[in-house]
Order: C-alpha cells, then structure tokens, then sequence
C-alpha cells in the first residue's frame, strides 16, 4: 500500500515531466518521480525516517472518528506522545518544541486543535506525512530533534471530485476540479466541528451561551504550465472558537500560505523556488461589567527558499539551496476593551529575528551495490540583537550485504535550534509563545549518531530494521523551578537554565506494507536525560519524556474488498512526574512538600486498544460511501493524565492523592463519501 | 432526542473521571516550616512553627512547641513568646517599611533564620462599595477604590473579614495580584476583589454568605515581590498534569536552605470597613 502514493504520483508526474531514468528516488518536496523500489528501505541511504501515505493513516482506528496524521505519527518507534490525547510529541526523548513540522514547507508553530485531541491536518487534503527523527537532510533546519514534512495533494486536473465526511462531532467537504483540463485545477477543503451546535438544547441557560468548535480551510490552485514549469499556491486557515457565557473567549489557530514554482532545467537539474508566510495567534478576551481586557499573542514567518537537485548520472545525486525567514514574534499585547479603563495597554517586547541558510549535499553511489554514501553542510545565520553562525554537518552511508539481501547504515547529524517555546507544560496549551533566542540565550545544538540493520523477508513484503541512535544536546534549555512566563514575558531569559543533554535507544521494526494484512509492530527501548545547573540539586535527571519501554502494534486486514478491520495496541512506561516528599501546614491549608528532585516517580504505564472497522458500501455511479465504526481505548483502560494533591474535606489533616483520567473507551463513528 | 444530543457531546468533551490513587511516596526528611510575619500595625504579632511530616500520614504537621524566637531590627530585640503549642507571639510593636527584620529560631531541630522587609507603604483603601453582581442575581461584588503607586512595583495581598471573622483565611482563598497591569492607576472601583452571596443554596461557596448588618472589613498588605512569589507558587503545588510545569517546592526564606521551608514577611498594612446595608439598585458605599 505505501507504494500506491507514489506510483499514481509517478503516472500523475510522468504526464507533465520527463522523468530520468533514475532507479533512485528524486524527491524535491511534492515533486516526487519516484520508482520506489520495494527493498528502498534496505537499499535507499536515508535512515531514521519514516514515510505514511494517507491511504495507511485511515485505515488506523481514530479517536471520535476523525483519522489525525499526528495521531498516527505518534505509534511510529521512537516518537512518543506528549500526554494522552495531545498533538504534541517527542521524538527520541526531544521536547516537543524541538520538532519542524511543515505544511507544504510552512512551519506550523501550534498543530493542535481543541487541545490537541486533534491536529490542524485536515486528511482529505494530504498526500503524504515523512518524518525524519534522526539523519535530518540538509534541506532541513530549525529543529534540533525531527521534521514532519506533510505534503498535500495536487488538485485532480483531469475531472470534478469530492470527498467528505460526516461524524458524531466533525465533519467535512472536499471539492476539486480542473479549470483548465489538465493544465489549471484547484480544490477547497474544509472541516467543522459542531459539538456546540447541540448547546443550545441544554437545559442550563449558562451552558447555552457556549461556544466550543474550531474550523479549518486548506485551498491550493495548481497550473502545470508546460513540462518544464509548474506553479501552485496553497494556503491554511483554522481557527479554535471558545466561549464562556460571554464572560470569556479564547480564539486561536495557523494560517499559512505557500507559493512554489517548479522548473525543470533538463532532465537532470530541478528547481523549486518558494515564498511561504505562515502565523500563529491567539486572543484571549475577558469582560466583567465595565471591565474587559482583551491578549493577543503572535507569531509570523515571511520566508524565501529555493532548493535545486542536480543528478550526474546514477552516481550522485547533488542538493544546494538558500533559503531566509523574517521572524517577528509578540509574546503579548494587553489592551482595555471595557468602559473601564482599568489597565495599562501593554506589548510585552515584540521583537524580530531574521534566519539564513543555505546548504549542499551530495548522494554518492561509490560501488554499485555495495557502498553509498552522502555528506552534507548546512550553515545557518540568526540575528537577534548577536547574530549566531552555526555550521551543521550531515554525513552518512549504506553498506550493503547482497548475499543476505540487508544493509548496515549509519550516520551522523548535527542540527541548531534557535526558537524556543516559552513553556514547561509537556502537553501544549493554546498559550504557547514562541521566542527567538538573544545575546543571552545560546542556540542549542544537538549531534545525533546513529546506525541501524536493515532486512526484508518474503521478497521484500516484510521489512524489518532495528536501529540505534544516541544523541547529545548542548546549551540545552530547560526551565527554572516554578518558572513566570506570563510576569517575565518580555524577559524570557530570567527563567531560563542551560545546560547539556543526552538520549540514546534502540528501535526494532517490523512492518508488512502489501496485501490484505499490513502494518507495523515495534519495539523501543530508549533513555533520555538532562542535566541543568539549578534544577534537581545539579544532578542528572529524566526529562519529561524518558520512557524506557514503548511497544506498538498497528495491523489492519482487509477481510474483503468491502470490510476492513484495524487495531492498535500501544504500550508505554509510565511518564516521569515530580511527586511530593510529604506534607506541611501553611496558610491554615494542608500543602505538598516537594523535595527539589525533578521527574523522581513516573505515573503508572500507559496502554491502550484501538480498534476500529471499515464498511464499504455498494458503489453506485457517482457515488461511493464508507461507514467507520471506531472504538478508542476499546478495554476502557484507565491511563493516568494527571495527578493532584487535595486536602481532604472529609479529614482535613490528611492529603489526598487524585487521579484524572480523559478517557474510557470512546466510541465513534463516521460516514467517509467520495463522488 | 435532545437529551441524547446531550448526552453524546457531553460525553464525548467530558468522559474524563476522577479517582482515588494512592502514589508509591517515599518519605522525605522533616523540616522545620515558619509561617507568619511582621506588619505595620502595632499587636503582637505571630509566628508559628511546625514540622513537616509524610505525605500519607493521617495526622496534621505537629507544632514545634518550646523554641526560641527572637525578632530584631538591628537596634530593638523583640523575645517571642509561646501562646498555643507552636505559636509564638511577639510584644506589641509595629513594624516600620524600610527595616530589614532577622528572625531567630533555635528548637530540637536546630538554628533557623530569615530576613525580611518591606520597602513600601501601601495606599490607604479610599473606599469600599458592596454591590449586587451585574449577571447574577443571588451574588454580591466587592470592589475598592485606592491608588496604585506608579513609582514602584507594589504586590498586594489582600483577606476579608465579616464581622472580624476571616471569610478567606486560607491560602487558597487570599487575594493576591500585582501592579504589572495597573501601575500607577487609580483603582476606581471596576475592578472586583471578592464575591459573597445572599443567600446559601447548597453549593461549596456558601461560606461567602453575606447578611445585612454584618460588617465587612477588607485588610489590604503591601508585600514583597518574593513573599508575592511564595503564595502564587504554594497555590501552584496542587497538581501534576500536562498543562502545567513539574511541581516543585515554592521558594522559601528560611535557611538554611534544605531544612526548613515556609516564609516570614513584613508586610505594610491597611484597612477599611463597611456595614453591608442592602437598599434596592443602590450600591452600599462608605468606610470608617
């Protein structure tokens, strides 16, 4: 199955491009002339990376219904997500700050929606999702721990298309068309939740005045203007819409907008030149009687980047560009909305930063059949105030064994980060600003080593890997004890502490990609430490996402050409936690006592059963429809979200340990139509 | 079918459960907690001293009885004496803004010490008005008149008392806020700073009762930036979960460090007090 994408890719490209004759895959973002062999995973010299089609992504078991790339991105080995239910994740034991992901090569500072039980990736409109956990191209930069590239389709220029949905909380419509056949197409894509439609039958006045829903749009227009030329535009718009009784909103979400031209020089040299703008914002507004404030917060990117391949022959296969992104970043703006003129209109330090790169790496194919490899450097400016030059190294190879049919890769990456997220919350709120490093905060850089065994079974049909990876981070930011992000919103800096980190792990692999069973289980066993002046007495400690032992296993059968059944089992050591030492007596309130230790206990281990079914209806001329039934923690498994420390009513001398857990088993179920 | 509407959505948003769940907790080392302070008002002014103890342990921190205490200026020495178990009581005197304060306490436990001051005198309190809530009708809205000093970064701090009888006297319940989004304004009597009700109805907040004829008496404290911190962060410590940072021990002033943890402050101190006298759309103003 994940070799259907790129094969209809290939038919859709061959029209417009004359591909060479290249066994390898030359992919310059959605340019994909592919022939992907089925043994590229033994064969191809990237590693650590991991490519979904979307057909793969839903037929997975979704939670309310609604298949999320993010979700699914989440059971592959070494990624972890940030807290149940959350779109944020952690890849290799990184902080969730530390992944780039990308909308057609626009950053996307906050994919979540509706606090992250779903991602801002709508999937009628995505063609594939790569994440790069490890062995990051030079094409890359930004992010210290991985990319998630999720590239959307091109519109169908050969005829009218919809596709939709409907579920019990969301729905949504796809149209695309072809303007001019084969030349000019475009489609309109959007999505809805409608929970707070139903709040008006509630019999509480207060809860009739709600508002709970968020939207998203995605449009892209496509023109092949010739072989040798392309041009398309694409943009993003979501927002997330809560309402209290008029007393409170909250109004958060992404837009971006990505414009690219593709040119062909000859058969072998590309080019891809882009202007991309991407935002995150949030408004909070309050209103009492006389009294309103409304806080905004933002973040834009205008960016400039032009990538080129060049091939030589079947040898080497040569990637340079350049790319700049103006930064502008307001952490806050408060302003009266009230007839009382209560507080002072503030902008907590705006502030801009420019960021420049450029690259060059080369695929080097030295023996036929034996020994590849690629080096690569990007080097990369930041101006904040100081103007940081880091040069990142990317270099690697591919040993193979014919007479075993596998390969031995490794490789080596060096990557910098110079944004960080003022936050400490591993789960991601709304409230997340992002900000550029200064003359007072370093960038962190990371080294990441890795090397893996790569063996396929079966001709090929079972594709089995194990690698190991250990990574460093320097001037590691981490944050200080009880941290003021809102009180030191202009001085970021004040809570912060550097220091070093360390990750290591090894990933097995097993994944059968063709016929009716496919899917993968793996296994990882990995470690991720900090260690930070001022934070756990100077020691060493877990970061938030050290959990040693992740087992997943993601299968789905297609009993027939009508019925599918799915299931996932995921299983986790518990999160690391800070528990208290005891208690004391303050301020006529039992309190916890907290010995200064970070992340000393771990909640209990996290397991969960998905399971879901598929139902094709009979397809009528122009029409084809699809029932999905779905159960989410299908054992109704009880899996710690939070723990809190409340003194009890009952026995006022006495501390109470509570647990809250976001969900039982979830049932779902969606109507999936095509025309 | 409304009712299942209903149903479904709220289900879906708020399946979530809360239970009991009893944590692997390894007992920590017992520490000497300080609560208590210094004002700008003349009393006795108090300090209580308690132990830490487990967290499962189904009794209330023991007191520290039989210390010695000792407050000072520099200039004056000021013996504590022990009132109730673990409560020490200072002569009358009040305490002045710009005095930095040492506190002594030599117990079974050992040496203890802090230093503290304010350097500010908060504001009188002009005015105290007591109104009905604009949207609910069996609530009551506090509000207060008085002058932030734009020259400073104030830090306030703030309990209500009906009848002398304190209605927010723990932690969770004390007004605390500082100037960073007012400085230097005058507070006109827009800005809420407590609710009460009319009349009991079953909920948790019926301690907030309000009868007429009662007398309500705001007690405003100027404090420090770090006494400010210690509240916001004792108020923080009530939970791990993934919308929030990791817990950690709110930061105290009591040394030597590792062995002892609560706060001793000297705060700068105001008040105002008014009799709750319900007319029809006519807002009780006054002071005394």
């Amino acid at each position: 199955m994940k070799h259907l994408i790129p094969i209809i890719f290939l038919l859709i490209s061959a029209t417009a491009y004359s591909a060479p004759k290249d066994s390898a895959a030359v992919e310059l973002n959605e340019v994909e002339i592919s022939s992907r062999r089925n043994d590229a995973n033994v064969k191809e010299l990237s590693m650590s990376s991991q490519k979904l089609p979307i057909l793969a992504i839903k037929k997975m078991p979704a939670l309310l219904g609604e298949v999320d790339i993010i979700k699914s991105i989440q059971l592959l080995p070494g990624v972890q997500a940030a807290a149940e239910g959350t779109s944020g994740f952690s890849v290799r034991g990184g902080n969730t700050d530390q992944n780039l992901i990308l909308l057609d090569d626009a950053a996307i500072y906050n994919a979540s929606h509706l606090m992250g039980f779903f991602s801002v990736f709508n999937n009628e409109v995505v063609e594939d999702a790569t994440l790069y956990k490890g062995d990051i191209p030079a094409i890359y930069g930004g992010r210290l721990s991985s990319v998630l590239d999720v590239s959307t389709k091109k519109p169908n220029a050969e005829k009218f298309k919809g596709s939709g949905g409907i579920g019990l909380i969301s729905s949504r419509l796809t149209l695309e068309t072809p303007i001019i056949k084969e030349k000019l197409s475009a489609y309109v894509s959007g999505r809805r939740t409608y929970a707070d439609l139903f709040l008006p039958l509630a019999p509480n006045e207060d809860i009739r005045n709600n508002t709970l829903y968020f939207y998203d749009l995605n449009a892209k227009i496509n023109y092949d203007i010739d072989a040798k030329n392309r041009v398309f535009v694409s943009g993003y718009w979501g927002r997330d819409k809560f309402g209290a009784q008029g007393l409170a909103g909250l109004d958060f979400g992404n837009g971006a907008a990505v414009a690219r031209w593709n040119h062909l020089f000859s058969n072998t040299f590309f080019m891809n030149a882009s202007l991309i703008y991407t935002q995150y914002s949030y408004a909070l507004d309050m209103a009492m009687n006389e009294f309103g404030i409304n806080w905004t917060s933002r973040v834009n990117d205008y960016t400039a980047k032009v990538d080129f391949v060049k091939l030589f022959g079947e040898k080497s296969k040569l990637r340079f560009g350049a790319n700049g992104t103006y930064h502008y970043f307001k952490p806050g703006e408060i302003k009266n909305t009230g007839k009382s003129q209560i507080i002072n209109d503030t902008v907590f330090n705006a502030q801009d930063a420019g960021e420049y790169a450029v690259y060059a790496s080369n695929e080097h194919n030295i023996i036929d059949n034996l020994l590849s490899v690629k080096y690569g450097i990007r080097g990369t400016a930041f101006r904040n105030g100081k103007t940081y030059f880091t040069a990142e190294p990317r270099i690697g190879a591919v040993l193979l064994l014919p007479r075993i049919k596998s390969s031995v890769k490794a490789a080596y990456s060096h990557t910098t980060q110079n944004l960080l997220l003022g936050s400490n919350a591993t789960g991601g709120t709304p409230f997340d600003v992002w900000y550029p490093i200064n003359p007072n905060i370093k960038p962190q850089q990371s080294n990441q080593y890795t090397a893996g065994f790569f063996h396929n079974f079966f001709d090929n049909r079972l594709e089995t890997s194990v690698e190991l990876y250990y990574k460093t981070i320097s001037d590691l930011i981490d944050f200080k004890d009880n941290p003021d992000f809102m009180g030191n919103a202009s001085h970021i800096e004040t809570e912060i502490l550097t220091g070093k980190g360390r990750s290591y792990g090894a990933e097995f692999l097993f994944r059968k990609s063709t016929g009716a069973l496919t899917g993968w289980i793996s296994y990882t066993y990995s470690h991720s430490y900090r260690t930070v002046a001022g934070i756990n007495f100077g020691n060493e400690y877990r970061s938030p996402f050290d959990r040693p032992h992740n087992f997943v296993a993601v299968l789905s059968w297609d009993i027939n050409k009508f019925v599918n059944i799915s299931a996932n089992w995921i299983y986790n050591t518990g999160q690391p936690v800070t528990y208290p030492t005891g208690k004391m007596w303050y301020g006529n309130r039992l309190i916890p006592v907290f010995s200064g230790e970070r992340n000393n206990y771990r909640f209990p281990d996290y397991h969960r059963l998905d399971l879901s079914a598929t139902v094709k209806c009979r397809k009528r001329k122009y029409w084809q429809g699809e029932w999905n039934f779905s159960l989410y923690n299908a054992y109704a498994r009880k899996n710690v979200w939070a723990v809190m420390f409340i003194q009890s009513s009952e026995k006022p001398d006495e501390l109470q340990t509570k647990m809250l857990y976001l969900f039982s088993v979830v049932p779902s179920v969606t109507y999936n139509f095509y025309f | 079918m409304k009712n299942l509407f209903i149903i479904i959505s709220t289900a879906l948003f708020f399946a979530s459960c809360v239970e009991d769940i009893t944590l692997p907790l390894e007992g920590g080392t017992k520490m000497l907690v300080v609560e208590g302070g210094l004002t700008t008002d003349t009393l006795q002014h108090r300090i209580m001293l308690s132990l830490t103890n487990d967290f499962y342990d189904k009794s209330r921190p023991a007191p520290v009885s039989g210390a010695t205490v000792t407050v000072t200026d520099g200039a004056t020495v000021y013996t504590l004496t022990e009132d109730t178990a673990g409560v020490y009581l200072t002569p009358p005197f009040a305490a002045r803004v710009g005095a930095t304060y040492r506190l002594d306490v030599h117990c079974g436990e050992g040496d203890f010490w802090s230093e503290s001051s304010i350097d500010y005198q908060i504001n009188p309190i002009d005015s105290v008005v007591i109104t009905e809530h604009y949207r609910r009708e069996n609530y009551l809205t506090m509000y207060i008149f008085v002058k932030d000093q734009a020259e400073i970064q104030n830090y306030y701090m703030g309990k209500v008392a009906v009848n002398d009888s304190l209605r927010n006297d723990s932690i969770n319940r004390w007004f605390y806020i500082d100037d960073m989004y007012f400085n230097g304004r005058y507070i006109d009597g827009n800005f809420p700073v407590y609710g009460f009700k009319k009349e009991p109805d079953g909920e948790p907040d019926d301690y907030r009762v309000l009868r007429p004829d009662s007398r309500v008496t705001v007690y405003a404290y100027g404090i420090s930036h770090d006494y400010y911190r210690f509240i916001s962060e004792v108020n923080s410590s009530g939970s791990a979960n993934p919308f929030m940072g990791p817990p950690a021990p709110p930061r105290t002033n009591i040394q030597p460090a590792g062995k002892a943890c609560g706060f001793f402050y000297v705060a700068s101190a105001s008040r105002k007090s008014v009799v709750y006298l319900p007319k029809p759309d006519e807002p009780v103003m006054g002071g005394e």
